[in-house]
């Protein structure tokens, strides 16, 4: 393990900050220009923002699989295995139910809005103008705190991998995103998740087998056995407490961001369903692969000086430079495949229901795909200015956007389904969902916001359509763009 | 508590699993490629 450090934050790192500046250099050159080879030819706002809605099985998988392994699912696997254990990692592989549950509603969204851009162009038809903007506050809230969550996490894992400065290892990241989804568009980012989907699954599974050949299961489980008897407990209850909170933190964030709606959209005719289910399945052995390393710090005799650097030290102690180097490409990858496709749905959301939906309401295509290109320079922007002073507790933003995205479950899956549900009962479930969620976070604990956002919503949704029960016709959800 | 042989079997499976991903992926890949249905 190579100590170098600039910032004194962290006093082990594994890899030396020149070889990790020239990673970042390389990676994000190569990235930047294949976006602009991606998105020479996009000429129309389908072409740049929906990849001119025709997408591929085999692309469409990918981008899905990779938008959903975050560096979260990279480097807390091994935290939460290190920390709760075998629940840890098989209780993070069920963040794959959400990408699962949502194959059905990718292939409904296709068929009923087949012109749509947005998840707010849904709400927006479905529900009337009031429940869409609630809506749009709680998703640019989600949205633009993943954003700063993730550039935050660019610089901390770039700094506790290689001790190079916070801010030159977030800016770069940044950049380097921002730029190639500039250029290409949504073509970029979803072709760019390929690449990254395969560098990530072959650098966990590549890493898991050299722990494995090189300590063994007998020795990882005989060390835990007799220093850390609870990692292999199977009745480890706050383990089970976080598993079934994350489960429904999970469905609500993919039930209701645009980033997901964004890929239904711009997948080919028949694909939506089936490329999120494969994703889905895809997606579930990843944690428990990434998670697995973890559990061997023990053998190696390893002093975490904190949780999140687990997997990282165990690659750097067992594998020497090259594992650390592994390891960094994977992180980097992970990042930047979650941070384009967030960039992307995000400015897809400003263009459309900001812009013309609120800003230009006469707004012509042509303008929209100006004006879209402006917009990811200015989140690209807003990101970078917020995550410049480090202050951890805009990441901690987050985890309390979980009684936020869990009262939107049930106006998205019941607004696709029952032509009964109205916009009152939806604007209601949304509002009263995410106020008792908040209460609940503060009053009980994070473990319980997203259950009770969710639960609150279901019960408000229901009363206040068997009130005034509605009677929407799905047709027209099928009309043209204009707000 | 699980065992040694429960660790390494769901270890194992997951490990099969994520191959298998890659290797779906690229057959994927290829197929949409040669069927010209990329994009």
């Amino acid at each position: 393990v190579a100590a170098n450090c600039r910032e004194g934050n962290h006093i082990n790192t594994v890899l030396p900050p020149s070889i990790a500046f020239l990673i970042l250099a390389v990676f994000g050159i190569a990235w930047v220009i294949f976006g602009w080879w991606l998105g020479r030819n996009n000429r129309t706002l389908d072409d740049y923002m929906l990849a001119g809605r025709n997408v591929g099985l085999a692309f469409a998988t990918a981008t899905a699989m990779a938008t959903w392994v975050t560096s979260n699912t990279t480097m807390t696997a091994p935290q939460l295995t290190y920390q709760l254990g075998v629940w840890g990692m098989v209780g993070y592989s069920l963040g794959a139910v959400g990408l699962l549950l949502f194959a059905p509603l990718a292939g409904r969204i296709k068929q009923l809005l087949p012109h749509g851009f947005t998840s707010g162009d849904f709400i927006r038809r479905r529900y009337g103008n009031l429940a869409w903007r609630v809506f749009l506050l709680i998703s640019l809230f989600y949205a633009l705190g993943w954003l700063i969550s993730l550039g935050m996490a660019g610089g901390i894992l770039v700094n506790a991998l290689s001790g190079l400065q916070y801010h030159i290892g977030m800016s770069v990241i940044l950049l380097v995103c921002v730029s190639y989804t500039l250029l290409g568009g949504m073509k970029a980012v979803i072709a760019t998740d390929f690449v990254q989907t395969l560098i990530i699954l072959s650098g966990v599974v590549l890493i898991a087998f050299l722990v494995i050949d090189r300590i063994g299961f007998d020795t990882i489980h005989t060390d835990l056995s007799n220093n850390h008897p609870m990692l292999l407990n199977l009745l480890f209850p706050a383990a089970l407490m976080f598993l079934f909170n994350n489960l429904l933190f999970g469905v609500g964030e993919i039930f209701h961001s645009n980033v997901w709606w964004s890929r239904a959209f711009a997948f080919r005719d028949k694909v939506g369903a089936r490329a999120y289910l494969l994703a889905g399945l895809f997606w579930l052995p990843i944690p428990i692969v990434a998670g697995f390393i973890a559990l061997a710090a023990p053998s190696l005799g390893l002093q975490i000086p904190s949780a999140d650097m687990v997997g990282p030290m165990v690659v750097g102690e067992l594998l020497g430079t090259t594992g650390a180097i592994v390891v960094f490409v994977v992180i980097f990858s992970a990042l930047a495949s979650s941070l384009d496709s967030l960039l992307a749905a995000t400015a897809d959301l400003v263009t459309q229901d900001i812009y013309r939906g609120h800003i230009n309401p006469g707004a012509t295509d042509a303008q929209c795909y100006k004006a879209g290109h402006y917009i990811i320079i200015g989140l690209g922007i807003f990101t970078w200015l917020l995550c410049l002073p480090r202050f951890t507790t805009l990441a901690s933003l987050l985890y309390f956007t979980g009684a936020f995205v869990a009262s939107t479950i049930w106006p998205i899956v019941f607004g696709l389904y029952y032509p009964w549900v109205t916009g009152k009962a939806a604007t209601t479930a949304m509002v009263l969902g995410t106020a008792i969620g908040l209460l609940s976070y503060f009053v009980i604990g994070f473990y319980v916001a997203a259950l009770v956002s969710c639960a609150v919503s279901l019960v408000s949704i229901v009363i206040v359509s068997t009130l005034e029960t509605g009677s929407f016709d799905f047709r027209k959800l099928s009309g043209g763009k204009q707000p | 508590m699980i065992s040694a042989a429960s660790l390494s079997l769901l270890v194992y499976v997951a490990l099969t699993l994520t191959t298998l991903a890659i290797i779906c992926l690229a057959v994927m890949m290829w197929r949409d490629w040669k069927r010209n249905q990329l994009w």
